[in-house]
C-alpha cells in the first residue's frame, strides 16, 4: 500500500478538490483507494455525500478502532473515513502519546489496510502541528498544492523547512502549481521561473468553474464529465503523481 | 481488516412493483432508476475457464470489452482486439490487461456463451442522494449455437460498505414481497451456465477418475483408460485449430499417461494388440514432440531477450522468426498425422480394447487396488534405485533415465489415487513434484542448449553480418542456460536425498498398506 497525502499549511490552495479527483481518478485506473478525510470541516466527506457514522470519532481512529467506520463511497474501489468535528483535536491526542512513538503514530494505524488497499490518500488540514509530522512520517508521497503566489510559495517552504526539522526525504515532496489563472502575468511569471526545478509537477491545475462547481454537484469532475477539461488535467496529474512516487 | 460489501441475488418470475418497495423504505429513501442498457455479448473464457477460475468475466461486443465483478457489476468497459480469439497479450494495455493477464496465462480466450442482457440500473439513495444499494434487474436471453434460446430474469443487489442496514431492509422487503434469494455468493452467471449446460467450476481441475474400491484390474485399466481417452479426444479439436499452445500440451500429457497406463498393465493384458498400440502411441507421440518444442522456446523469448544484451537482440529476432517459419511446417505434417486414418483407427482400436480388455492367460482378475499397490511399490522403489545411481560425476542420461521413473510414479499415483488414503497420496505427489521440477529443469536445459545449436536460418539469407548476428545471439544465450543448468544439477543431490529419505517411504507405506488397515472407511476412497 501506497500512502500519498495531499499537504499544504495554507489554506484554500485546492487540497480537498485535488484529494477528491486524485483519489476518484486513481480507483478509475482499477486500484483500491481508501481516501481519509483528516480535515474535521469535513470538506472531502460532504463531496461524496457521506456523513460518520454517530459513534465515529478521533479518539476511535488513534485506538486503531476505525475499519468499520469506512464507507463505500458511490464509485467502484473508492471507500472514505469520513472526517470527524473531533479530529479537530487530533493533536492534542497526538501529544499526550509517548514521545517515541507519537510521531509515527498514523503509519502504525493506517498499516494493517495494506491488504484492503492499494493506495491510502489522506486530505490534510492547513496547519503546521504534530499532525503534519506524523502525516509526513505516513506517507510515501506529500503533494503540495501551490498557488502561483507569494503567500502560497512561503508554506511550500514552509515544509521543506519542517522536513529538514524532521530529517525526512524531502524527494517525498511533490509540488504542482494550482488555480492557475493564465491571464493573471504574477502566475505565468512565478510559474516560468518555478517549473524548472524538479520538486515541482509539469501538470498545473487551471482555475476552472466546473472545479468550483463540485461543491453544487458533490461528485468528482471525472463522474460529472470523464472528457472535461478538469478531468483531463486531474488525470494527467495523477500519473505523473503515480510515475514520481514509484521512483522514490 | 475490511468486511466485504454484501451482495444477494433473487430469481425474479413476475414483474416487481418497484415503486411500492419504494413506497415502503419510507420518506428517507429515494429509489432512482439510473439507466438502461440492451447488449449483445458473448463472455470471453479460455477452453478450462481459467478467467472464471481467478474471479473474472470478460464479454464483449464487437470490439468493446467489459469486464464484470463476480456479482455482476461493470468494472469497466475498454476497446480491444479485432482477433476471434484473442490473448491477454492482444488486449492495450490498460485495466482490462491487467486483470486478467493472471487468469488467461498461455490459453486464447474463445467465445463460451453468446447471450443478450436487457438491464434495468436502480439506485437506493438516501437523504443526501447518496447511494446506499445498488440494484440491477437482467433479463437474459441466452442463445446457444445448437439449440433454442432460453430467457432467465434476475434481480441484484449489490452492498455498499458501511450501510448494511439498508442493504438488509431492501433484502427483507424483498423477500416478504415472495422473492426468493437464489445464492449466498454464487458468481452472477452461475444460473445462466446452468440454464446453458456449462460447468465452470468442473473445468480445468487435474487429472481425477474415482474408481470403485473392489473394482477388478480389468474394469480398473478400462475406466482409466477412458477417462485419459477424453482428455485426448478433449483436446484434439484445439489442436487441430492451433487455438492455443495448452491443447498440444494437453494432449501429449494425455499420450505419455495412455502410454505409462499400457506399460503398468503389461502384465495382464495380452501381449500382441499391447505392443501393437504401444507402438502406436509412442508414434503419435513423437510426431507431436516437434511442434511443441518449437512452442516451448517461442513461449521463453522474452525470457530470452532478458538474458541478452541489447546489442543481440536484432540476431534473437532472426532466430525467432526462423523457429516460427520451421514451425508453420512441422505443424503442417502433425496436422496431417493427426487428421489421418492410421491415428483414427489407432483411437477406434484404444477405444474398443478399453470397452473390453481381453483377457490375458492369467492372473488378471484379481482386486485393482492390490494390482495398483504393488505397482506403486515397485515404481518407488525403481526411482529411489535409480536416484541412488546417480553421483555429482554421473552422466547425464541416468538423470534422465531417473526423470522418465519419477514420471511414471507420478502417473500410477494420479491414475489410482482414489483407491487410496487421499492426504497421503496428495503429499506423496506433492514431494515427487519437486523432485520432477528439478529432473525437469535439468533436462529442459540440455534439450534448449541442443536446439539453439542446431541453427536455423530465417530464410536462405547471403547477408553474413545477420547469419553472425544470430549465431553471436544464440552463443551467448547456450552459455547463460549452461550456467543455469550447472546450478539446477549441483541442487539435484539435496533435492533427491530429501525424497529418499524415511517420511517418503513410511508415507508409501501408509498407502499401500492392504485395505482395511489404513484406518479409513470405503468412502475415504471416493474422495475426488
Amino acid at each position: 500500500m501506497r500512502t500519498v497525502a495531499i499537504y499544504s499549511s495554507k489554506g484554500g490552495v485546492g487540497k480537498t478538490a485535488t484529494a477528491v479527483n486524485l483519489a476518484y481518478t486513481a480507483a478509475v485506473s482499477g486500484r483500491r483507494i481508501l481516501l481519509c478525510d483528516m480535515d474535521s470541516q469535513g470538506a472531502a466527506s460532504f463531496y461524496f455525500r457521506i456523513r460518520a457514522k454517530k459513534k465515529f470519532n478521533s479518539q476511535k481512529l488513534l485506538d486503531g478502532d476505525f475499519g468499520k467506520y469506512i464507507r463505500g463511497t458511490d464509485f467502484e474501489d473508492l471507500d472514505l473515513l469520513p472526517a470527524h468535528f473531533s479530529f479537530r483535536n487530533l493533536d492534542l491526542a497526538l501529544n499526550k502519546l509517548g514521545e517515541r512513538s507519537r510521531r509515527q503514530a498514523l503509519a502504525k494505524l493506517f498499516a494493517p489496510l495494506a491488504d484492503d488497499y492499494d493506495i491510502l490518500i489522506l486530505d490534510c488540514p492547513p496547519n503546521l502541528t504534530l499532525l503534519s509530522e506524523n502525516i509526513i512520517e505516513a506517507a510515501d508521497t506529500v503533494v503540495c498544492p501551490v498557488i502561483p503566489t507569494t503567500l502560497s510559495l512561503i508554506a511550500l517552504e514552509q515544509l521543506l523547512k519542517l522536513f529538514d526539522k524532521l530529517d525526512a526525504d524531502k524527494g517525498k515532496i511533490l509540488a504542482f502549481f494550482s488555480m492557475v489563472e493564465r491571464r493573471k502575468s504574477m502566475h505565468l511569471a512565478i510559474m516560468e521561473k518555478y517549473l524548472k526545478y524538479p520538486i515541482f509537477l509539469k501538470t498545473a491545475i487551471p482555475f476552472l468553474a466546473e472545479i468550483e462547481k463540485m461543491g453544487l454537484a458533490r461528485q468528482p469532475v471525472g463522474a460529472v464529465a470523464r472528457q472535461s477539461p478538469a478531468a483531463q488535467q486531474y488525470a494527467s496529474l495523477w500519473q505523473e503523481v503515480w510515475k514520481r512516487s514509484r521512483k522514490l | 481488516m475490511i468486511k466485504q460489501a454484501p451482495f444477494a441475488s433473487f430469481a425474479v418470475t413476475d414483474e416487481i412493483d418497484f415503486q411500492e418497495l419504494a413506497a415502503r423504505l419510507g420518506d428517507r429513501y429515494t429509489l432512482l432508476e439510473a439507466g438502461r442498457e440492451h447488449v449483445d455479448e458473448e463472455y470471453l473464457d479460455t477452453f478450462d475457464w481459467g478467467l472464471y477460475h481467478s474471479g473474472r468475466t470478460l464479454a464483449r461486443s464487437g470490439r468493446r470489452y467489459r469486464l464484470y465483478s463476480a456479482d455482476g457489476l461493470v468494472v469497466c468497459e475498454e476497446g480491444g482486439p479485432r482477433k476471434k480469439r484473442p490473448f491477454w497479450w492482444d488486449f492495450p494495455e490498460g485495466r482490462i490487461r491487467d486483470e486478467i493477464t493472471e487468469g488467461a496465462d498461455l490459453r486464447a480466450l474463445c467465445a463460451q456463451l453468446p447471450l443478450t442482457r436487457d438491464r434495468q440500473y436502480l439506485h437506493l439513495l438516501n437523504e443526501d442522494a447518496k447511494i446506499v444499494v445498488k440494484i440491477w434487474q437482467d433479463l437474459v436471453t441466452i442463445r446457444p449455437e445448437d439449440r433454442a434460446s432460453d430467457e432467465l430474469q434476475s434481480l441484484c443487489l449489490s452492498g455498499i460498505r458501511g450501510y448494511s442496514r439498508q442493504f438488509q431492509t431492501v433484502c427483507r422487503l424483498l423477500r416478504q414481497g415472495g422473492l426468493k434469494e437464489t445464492t449466498e455468493q454464487g458468481h452472477f452467471l452461475a444460473p445462466v451456465f446452468a440454464a446453458a449446460d456449462l460447468s465452470p467450476e468442473s473445468a480445468g481441475l487435474k487429472f481425477a477418475v474415482t474408481l470403485d474400491r473392489h473394482i477388478s484390474i480389468r474394469q480398473g485399466l478400462s475406466e482409466v483408460g477412458q477417462a485419459v481417452l477424453r482428455d485426448i479426444r478433449k483436446n484434439l479439436p484445439g489442436v487441430l485449430g492451433d487455438i492455443d499452445t495448452e491443447f498440444l500440451h494437453d494432449l501429449r500429457i494425455a499420450l505419455r499417461r495412455t502410454r505409462s497406463l499400457l506399460s503398468i498393465f503389461s502384465a495382464v493384458i495380452p501381449q500382441a494388440p499391447a505392443d501393437r498400440l504401444r507402438d502406436e502411441f509412442r508414434w503419435i507421440t513423437q510426431i507431436t514432440g516437434s511442434v511443441r518444442d518449437c512452442d516451448v522456446y517461442l513461449l521463453q523469448m522474452d525470457d530470452f531477450r532478458v538474458m541478452l544484451p541489447d546489442r543481440l537482440h536484432a540476431g534473437l529476432n532472426g532466430y525467432i522468426q526462423g523457429l516460427r517459419e520451421f514451425r508453420k511446417w512441422e505443424f503442417k505434417a502433425m496436422k496431417r498425422h493427426l487428421k489421418s486414418p492410421r491415428f483414427d483407427r489407432l483411437l477406434k482400436d484404444w477405444q474398443a480394447f478399453l470397452d473390453g480388455p481381453p483377457e490375458a492367460a492369467a492372473g488378471d482378475e484379481g482386486l485393482c487396488r492390490d494390482f495398483a499397490a504393488k505397482a506403486m511399490k515397485k515404481r518407488f522403489k525403481r526411482v529411489i534405485r535409480k536416484g541412488g545411481e546417480c553421483g555429482p560425476g554421473s552422466p547425464d542420461t541416468l538423470l534422465h533415465a531417473l526423470r522418465i521413473e519419477a514420471k511414471k510414479l507420478r502417473y500410477l499415483l494420479e491414475f489410482f489415487r482414489s483407491l487410496f488414503p487421499f492426504d497421503e497420496v496428495e503429499l506423496l505427489i506433492r514431494h515427487l513434484k519437486k523432485l520432477q521440477n528439478n529432473l525437469g529443469e535439468f533436462n529442459d536445459l540440455s534439450v534448449q542448449q541442443t536446439m539453439l545449436g542446431t541453427f536455423r536460418s530465417p530464410r536462405r539469407t547471403e547477408d553474413l553480418e545477420q547469419m553472425l548476428g544470430v549465431a553471436a545471439a544464440l552463443g551467448g544465450l547456450i552459455t547463460r542456460l549452461a550456467d543455469r543448468q550447472q546450478q539446477v544439477r549441483g541442487e539435484f543431490e539435496e533435492i533427491f536425498a530429501e525424497f529418499a529419505g524415511d517420511e517418503n517411504r513410511a508415507l508409501l507405506q501408509a498407502i499401500i498398506e492392504p485395505a482395511g488397515q489404513d484406518g479409513n472407511s470405503e468412502m475415504d476412497g471416493d474422495r475426488p
